[in-house]
């Protein structure tokens, strides 16, 4: 199996874990339902997307490192 | 599954998802390190590499000024003198500042992993703290609801 690199795998990741919360919103839609989202679904999710961006933009900075100062 | 359990099925479910999540992203402070560490050792070698080579290339530029001196003040006039040592020495010039060129890339980069290995290293110990912190609790949360959504149902069932 070809391993994925570690963005490239967030991005599946974050796949699973909305799909996980889509399936619970169907069935839970109360006030606790909008303060779990609010307060710990949305900054999971904002948190990983920042570390995923983070993690893609230092890749891009080492690729383009490693080309530039080949001599 | 009745309908009535769907809604306990649907959090356990996503219960399951964080945990599985937690524990498939627990090396993630570690993603990126060890591709810091090879590319800073790469750009350390680089450095020195283009180091050493200036060194040579000024070595061998003022050994031909030197020359060129020398030979400079065996007769010919000074000005002609000047203009074939400049003549002479020029590739070895051109070395010299072909070579500091080179080794001000390589340390502009070197400052920019730098950067871009900080904002990393930001991100990375948020999302740690999420992982190691906040996660925990929100599983706990969910099992807390969880556990008082069948203990509901189970009065309901037992009064119906």
């Amino acid at each position: 199996m070809t391993e994925l690199r570690p963005d490239d795998d967030g991005d599946y990741q974050l796949g699973l874990l909305d799909a996980a919360w889509d399936q619970a919103a169907l069935h839970w839609r109360d006030e606790m339902a909008r303060d779990f989202e609010r307060y710990h679904w949305t900054p999971l999710r904002q948190e990983f997307r920042s570390y995923l961006d983070a993690l893609a933009r230092l890749r891009e900075v080492l690729e383009a490192a490693e080309r530039e100062t080949e001599f | 599954m009745t309908k009535i359990h769907a809604d306990i099925e649907a959090l356990r479910g996503l219960r399951e998802t964080l945990a599985r999540f937690r524990y498939d992203q627990r090396d993630a402070r570690y993603r990126g390190e060890g591709e810091i560490e090879v590319t800073r050792g790469e750009l350390e070698a680089r450095a020195s590499s283009a180091l050493a080579w200036l060194e040579r290339c000024r070595v061998e530029l003022d050994a031909c000024r030197e020359a060129s001196a020398s030979s400079g003040g065996s007769g010919a006039s000074a000005s002609s003198a000047s203009s074939a040592s400049s003549d002479d020495c020029l590739g070895y010039e051109r070395a010299v500042a072909e070579a500091q060129e080179r080794l001000e890339r390589v340390r502009r980069w070197q400052q920019r992993v730098e950067q871009a290995a900080s904002v990393f290293y930001g991100a990375a110990m948020g999302f740690r703290d999420l992982l190691e912190n906040d996660l925990p609790r929100t599983e706990e949360q969910l099992l807390d609801m969880i556990t008082s959504l069948e203990a509901a149902r189970r009065v309901q069932a037992a009064g119906s």
